[in-house]
Parts: structure tokens; C-alpha cells; sequence
């Protein structure tokens, strides 16, 4: 292709200044609807108002027993919860339902990862659980746990298994506990499969592996869903319930 | 927030011409233009390096375009245009290659679109695209292969 044809053409796509103009009209009026706003909000009546409810939520909260506050939080991995994805690049808010995971060993810890049900399946069978897409089973994630392995000892023993040298970092995660992750692409085909493996610290001396895997072109899709289903996961006490 | 006017003024006409690229529209890329920069405004994000702020702008467009063009009212609006014969995805370019060109784009699915797009027209690596549409890098040159296998297809003709 002719590069004078592309920069030709880019020349002529530009907006019209009709439209730049109308665009600085606009975003000075919410400038000034800002600016107005900011005036209303910091009246001294809504200070005094607020000072006050700053006073009752903080005699509330010190009033509340450490027992009622554990219970509700305990009672809040069983609930649904609304999480937001991005699909293809649009966010979508879809009910994610608990499957939470109580080990018997001692070494082990208990879990709560929130799954979208109409999407996934999942079972658990000697202590490995697998999650699998109902119309995809190439999307699969399994989270099973080592017992007394450090997350850094975890992953490169895993590496090694691999039989490859070069690893790319995984995405991060939103999730409390002490993690690594890599991320391994059998090729760039639309069809070859993606692979991103986890160890997280279970808090026990061993850790948690996660592995989750899909096709290169499920990479918005299902790697966009697997990224928030474990951005989910927490690690619990059941025996507290 | 970097003052605003500088902002639009140095990436109007890539955001614009992105949002073009993925409507296929002059009216709704100009609603897609505006509301890209509203958004800046209303979230005011910051970003030390100019590339990040970039990256967000064309991050943004992708999305903004992808809610209009997707938009239940916009898709009823196209199957009323479709029976009454008249065709929206139009832009007129001065010369007949260059609209030969952006008709055979503009018949590419969106996420190979994009990616040629950049590329070729906005001269950007396959590692800004990837960061940019929140891909991988090896999705990014597999897309661009495709992309371009397709555009040959359509022009008759090696392309890009």
C-alpha cells in the first residue's frame, strides 16, 4: 500500500469544527455546573449535618460485638454476588454463585472462589476442583493445593515440570494473599491454548495451584471471565461458622 | 488532569478518525469523538506518561464505539435504513481508491478493523495495540495476518 494513500487518507478524517466547538461548549458548562455544585455542597448546614453522622456511624461501629461482625461475615461468602466483567471489551454484570471448598487435612485451607453458574460448571474430585465452560470445555480451570511448599518453591517446581525456560509474568491479581503467576502460549494461532498457572500462599505452608487455560482467540472472553471468577477467591475458616 | 483544551486539541483527530473506523459513520463517530473526551473530563485520570494517556484515549474510543454501534435503538436504526435502501456505513474520501479502501475495511470484523487500523494508519507497534486494546501481543500480529489475508480478499489485490 502506497503510504501517501494512508496519510492522504487520514488527512481527510478529521472532525468538523462544528462538532470540536460544540464539544468545548459542553464540557464548559459542566464546568460550571462543577463549580456550582462545589459551592452547594460545602454549605455550613451540611457540615454541621454531616459532622453528626459521622459521630452516630462511629458510636455504632465501636458498639458492634467482634462476634456479630464475624458472622456476618462468614454468612456473606454464602451470598451471590453481583461482579463485574469485560467481555470483548464490554463490562457486564453478571450474578456469580459461591463454591466454597472445606479441606479435611490440616495442612489445608479452605476456600471461596464465586463461579458464573450459567457459564461454568464445576465439580471436585480428590481435592482438585475443576471449573468448566458448559459449551467450551477447553476453557477448564482446576485450583487443587500443596501441602508444605512455599508459593516461590511451588512455581518453580512447576516450571520445571513444563520443560521450558522462557515464562511470561500473568496478570495480577486483586486478591489478598501472598501469589506468582505465569503465564505459558503454545502458539499464536487462533486456536492454540493459553495457559496461566498460580501459586498462592494458603496461609497453611503449602499453596494453592490454580491453573486455568483456553484457546488464544477466548482470550477476552473466557480469560477475561476466569481473570474475575479468581479475583473472587478467598481463602477461609469454615470451623469458624 | 493535563488541561483539557491541549488534550483535544492534539488527539481530536485520532479519536476521531478511530471512532470512524469503527463506526463506519460520520454521525456517529461524531457522538463516539465527543463523548470519548467527556469521559476524560468526567473521570479526570492521571497519567504521568503521555503514552498511558494514549493508550486510554484509544482504549476508550474502542469501547465508546463498541456501546454505539452495539445499541439496541442503533441496531432497530439499521434495519430501518437497510429497508429504505440507504447505506450508513459511508465516507467520502476525494479519490475512488481511497473509498475502495475504507468500504473493504470497513467490511472486516471490528476486532481485525482496529488492529489493521492502527497499525498501518496511526503507525503504532504491536505492543501499543496490545496494550492499547488490552490484548496480547501475539492476538495483535495474529489478528493483523488475518486482517490483512482479508483485505487482499476483498481488493483483489496485496494491500498492506
Amino acid at each position: 500500500m502506497d503510504r501517501h494513500v494512508l496519510l492522504h487518507m487520514k488527512e481527510q478524517m478529521k472532525p468538523d469544527q462544528i462538532v470540536v466547538d460544540e464539544l468545548m461548549k459542553k464540557i464548559e458548562q459542566m464546568q460550571d455546573e462543577d463549580t456550582k455544585k462545589k459551592k452547594r455542597l460545602y454549605s455550613p448546614g451540611k457540615i454541621v449535618a454531616t459532622a453528626s453522622l459521622v459521630i452516630i456511624l462511629i458510636i455504632g461501629i465501636m458498639s458492634t460485638t467482634p462476634g456479630k461482625t464475624m458472622a456476618k461475615t462468614i454468612k456473606s461468602w454464602f451470598m451471590p454476588q453481583m461482579i463485574e466483567e469485560s467481555i470483548e471489551g464490554y463490562p457486564e454484570t453478571v450474578e456469580m454463585q459461591p463454591a466454597a471448598q472445606q479441606n479435611q487435612k490440616e495442612k489445608m485451607a479452605d476456600y471461596v472462589i464465586y463461579i458464573n453458574k450459567e457459564i461454568f460448571e464445576t465439580q471436585t474430585k480428590d481435592g482438585v476442583q475443576t471449573i468448566t465452560g458448559i459449551d467450551n470445555p477447553q476453557a477448564k480451570m482446576t485450583i487443587y493445593q500443596e501441602e508444605d511448599i512455599h508459593v516461590d518453591e511451588c512455581l518453580e517446581k512447576i516450571k520445571q515440570e513444563t520443560g521450558r525456560n522462557v515464562f511470561e509474568q500473568a496478570e495480577a491479581l486483586n486478591i489478598e494473599a501472598e501469589y506468582q503467576g505465569i503465564l505459558i502460549t503454545e502458539g499464536e494461532k487462533w486456536n492454540d491454548i493459553i495457559k496461566r498457572i498460580y501459586c498462592i500462599d494458603n496461609g497453611q505452608g503449602g499453596c494453592f495451584v490454580i491453573i486455568y487455560s483456553h484457546t488464544v482467540e477466548a482470550d477476552e472472553g473466557f480469560g477475561s471471565r476466569f481473570r474475575s471468577m479468581l479475583n473472587t477467591f478467598q481463602i477461609i475458616d469454615m470451623k469458624e461458622e | 488532569m493535563k488541561d483539557l483544551d491541549t488534550i483535544v486539541d492534539k488527539y481530536k483527530n485520532m479519536v476521531y478518525r478511530i471512532a470512524l473506523v469503527r463506526v463506519g459513520n460520520h454521525w456517529d463517530a461524531d457522538d463516539v469523538f465527543q463523548e470519548v473526551f467527556i469521559t476524560y473530563y468526567q473521570k479526570a485520570p492521571d497519567f504521568q506518561e503521555e503514552e498511558h494517556l494514549k493508550a486510554w484515549l484509544i482504549n476508550t474510543t474502542i469501547n465508546i464505539s463498541k456501546k454505539v454501534t452495539g445499541s439496541l435503538w442503533r441496531k432497530r436504526m439499521h434495519m430501518v435504513s437497510d429497508t429504505e435502501n440507504r447505506s450508513e456505513e459511508s465516507y467520502e474520501f476525494e479519490l475512488p481508491e481511497e473509498n475502495e479502501i475504507f468500504i473493504a475495511l470497513s467490511k472486516l470484523p471490528a476486532k481485525y478493523r482496529i488492529v489493521l487500523f492502527l497499525f498501518y494508519f496511526e503507525e503504532l507497534s504491536t505492543k501499543e495495540i496490545a496494550k492499547a486494546t488490552s490484548t496480547k501481543e501475539g492476538t495483535v500480529r495474529m489478528r493483523l495476518t488475518r486482517a490483512r489475508t482479508m483485505m487482499k480478499d476483498y481488493l483483489g489485490k496485496e494491500a498492506f
